[in-house]
């Protein structure tokens, strides 16, 4: 893991915190979201997850679920199951498919594979490739945000992000307490010291 | 001389430089020692390592000082535990124990108290966990062949080992062991298992081996030990099940009734579906049958609790497989040199097959014979002599090769999917997959743009299912994983002990973890 030290800099910054996102449903039927599973994975685990990867998440859910119910039951073999299986099932779904994200050790597979396996399928998943990269922050200051790229996250010790450079800025009310440009690439993690 | 500023520098610098490597070697054990160790151990107890096989036991020797000494040696200090630990007589006791614990198949964990320079090193574990050599089989060489110079034959030619050699420890797959030079010298070409032993006849060879001769998957174990039993609810944990326990209070009877079908089914017959023209040929078709029985033969010669005459006929499409041994059976009955009433298999170390469609000395000796009283006759003359369907069978497996849909979903989130009635669906969509053929190379269907995916890998999981092998998620969140992982992963293709274990539970009808009939897809959410 590639280690980076962030300047400390006693600059002033400003922004505000994500609002969490409320419970809803998916468009087709009565299979709920997976919106409030993901923001309690992340509160959990301490990692943040940013709004677009979220978005991602919740719609590619959304579709698997509707394709599961809407499968022609007149195939014998086809997986019987309801928007109620669905629904019991999405918590243990959401929290395996971000725990093996957030875990590069593992080989990682589609959200659709999660959910079929979850539901009873006896299928061998594909492996695929993470489209996004991991840091992990380590706080020697007290931090009370940290700001990515505009906007405002909380000092959590986990980030999950797209590749490319990223401006990491550790905010106390205020005070800029560390900044500096981070490489995140999708092949390993890296540790940001701020 | 003249000696510049410059050089001057260069030379500080090529000084320090080297004081850096200096220490850093010093953290680090000497391979000298303990190959030097190995030669006068080898000598004395008359065990002889395969030498690429020392090299990785002088790499776990080099993780097992790291672990057991301190690690955080500064710059310029001597690792004086390692040096005690390797460098004195206390070595020569533990590689001994080592070597005898691995022949006289023994756990190869140590309980030793080494009697270092008045220090007591307590040696209880060898090597590391998660780094054991158990990949080694052991070869027991004749009497008679004892004084003779051994070798084993390299790529580049024979290794000479030495004389005085009662036991050779050699990697699993094939291995040639060469007696005596020259004109004179026995060449013995065997087939041997992962922590199998094998005693040598001396006189011919052990098991013939010829080109397209299927044996079980090299380095088919993962290295690693099952999870530790839970310290409550022992029993209903996958791998501690209480089969084992009910065994040695049940009589035979009540097993055997118990006994799962497959693990008394001699003959397996695999048909295979295919969508679209020309997607798989013959050759192809072929291919995927040694893969099948590639795999098959790896996860027999794992169930010691399977019947000796499980799976030693194996049909699939259109060709036949055979266990060597009832090869060789059929070819006494032939000469008159076996009894009919001798033709149960034994069990065996290795099992191995030969394609036998075109031996046409063996099919007229079967088609023939009205009958025999062994299990594996009725399926063989069925696949041999009608060329129709064995028609018997609790197992009789489908392989489906399809493009993007499959029971399970889509290609993008599978590669395979199991289906009621033991049906594998391949999906061949977005993916390449590479056969095995029987001349050593391999094909490929599908079509893609990365690496290609086993084929054999594919069906070593999806045959370990067959047997009733759940996910190795299943035995919890500190399952070792591996071939029966949910996800295929290509650097883990090997079986691990934990699925070992639930291999030999599942013959047990009563386990309740079994991939029974393949219900998965209709089965309810899994309880949490």
């Amino acid at each position: 893991m590639k280690r980076i030290w962030l300047v400390w800099l006693g600059l002033t910054c400003a922004g505000a915190m994500p609002v969490a996102a409320q419970h809803a449903s998916c468009p087709a039927g009565e299979v709920l979201d997976p919106s409030a599973d993901i923001d309690a994975w992340t509160l959990k685990h301490r990692t943040v997850v940013q709004a677009d990867f979220k978005t991602e998440i919740v719609n590619e859910y959304c579709m698997e679920s509707s394709k599961i119910l809407s499968a022609d039951l007149s195939r014998q073999d086809s997986l019987r199951t309801s928007d109620s299986d669905i629904n019991r099932v999405r918590s243990a779904v959401i929290d395996e498919y971000l725990d093996s994200y957030a875990n590069p050790d593992r080989v990682f597979r589609t959200l659709g594979a999660t959910l079929r396996s979850h539901l009873g399928a006896s299928g061998f998943s594909r492996p695929v490739p993470r489209a996004r990269g991991l840091i992990h922050v380590e706080y020697r200051h007290v931090v009370a945000r940290v700001q990515l790229r505009g906007k405002d996250y909380p000092p959590w010790s986990r980030f999950i992000l797209l590749p490319g450079r990223t401006l990491f800025v550790g905010l106390d009310g205020a005070r800029r307490i560390c900044r500096g440009l981070i490489m995140v690439r999708v092949s390993a993690p890296v540790k940001v010291v701020c | 001389m003249n000696i510049s500023k410059k050089n001057i520098f260069h030379l500080i610098f090529l000084i320090f430089i080297n004081n850096i490597s200096i220490c850093k070697a010093q953290t680090r054990i000497d391979y000298r020692w303990l190959n030097e160790s190995l030669g006068r151990v080898s000598v004395s107890a008359g065990i002889f390592f395969d030498p690429l096989l020392m090299n990785e036991i002088l790499v776990q020797s080099d993780n097992f000082a790291v672990n057991y000494c301190p690690k955080n040696i500064g710059l310029g200090e001597t690792n004086w535990c390692m040096i005690k630990l390797f460098k004195s007589s206390g070595v020569d006791k533990m590689m001994t124990d080592f070597m005898k614990n691995i022949v006289q198949n023994r756990s190869i964990y140590t309980n030793n108290n080494i009697n270092i320079k008045n220090s007591k090193y307590d040696i209880n574990y060898w090597p590391p966990l998660g780094g054991e050599p158990s990949l080694v089989a052991v070869i027991e060489v004749p009497e008679s062949l004892v004084s003779k110079q051994v070798s084993l034959q390299g790529a580049a030619g024979p290794i000479v080992l030495g004389k005085g050699a009662r036991y050779l420890i050699v990697r699993p797959g094939l291995n040639t062991i060469i007696f005596g030079t020259g004109a004179a010298a026995i060449h013995q070409t065997v087939a041997v298992q992962a922590r199998a032993r094998l005693a040598l006849s001396g006189t011919a060879d052990q098991i013939p081996v010829r080109l397209g001769r299927i044996i079980p998957l090299d380095l088919a174990h993962c290295a690693q030990r099952p999870p530790p039993p839970p310290v409550s609810d022992k029993l209903s944990h996958p791998l501690y099940w209480r089969a084992s326990n009910l065994r040695k209070r049940e009589s035979d009877d009540v097993r055997l009734k118990n006994l799962a079908p497959f693990a008394t089914q001699a003959g397996l017959e695999v048909s295979v579906a295919i969508d679209g023209n020309g997607v798989c040929t013959e050759r192809c078709i072929n291919g995927l049958g040694i893969a099948f029985v590639r795999s098959i033969a790896t996860w027999r010669e794992n169930c010691s609790a399977c019947d000796s005459n499980m799976f030693s006929v194996i049909k699939i499409g259109p060709n036949t497989w055979l266990d060597v041994r009832v090869i060789d059976l059929i070819g006494q009955m032939g000469e008159g040199k076996l009894s009919a009433t001798a033709m149960n298999l034994r069990p065996s170390g290795v099992i191995s097959y030969d394609q036998v469609d075109d031996n046409a000395e063996l099919i007229a000796n079967v088609c023939t014979t009205s009958s025999l009283p062994t299990p594996w006759f009725a399926p063989l003359k069925a696949a041999l002599c009608t060329r129709g369907s064995m028609g018997i069978g609790f197992l009789r497996p489908e392989l489906a090769l399809r493009g993007n849909q499959t029971a399970c979903g889509e290609a993008k989130d599978f590669i395979a999917c199991g289906v009621p009635g033991g049906k594998v669906e391949v999906a061949l969509s977005g993916s390449r997959f590479s056969i095995p053929l029987a001349d050593g190379s391999y094909t490929e269907i599908g079509s893609s743009d990365g690496q290609p995916i086993d084929l054999t890998s594919v069906l070593f999981h999806e045959v370990g299912h067959w047997l009733g092998v759940p996910h190795s998620e299943t035995a919890g969140k500190e399952a070792v994983l591996d071939v029966m992982s949910e996800t295929y992963d290509p650097r883990r293709t090997c079986i691990s002990s934990a699925s070992v274990i639930m291999l030999n539970n599942a013959t047990d009808r009563r386990w309740p973890y079994s991939t029974k009939s393949f219900t998965g897809l209709r089965r309810r959410m899994r309880s949490r």
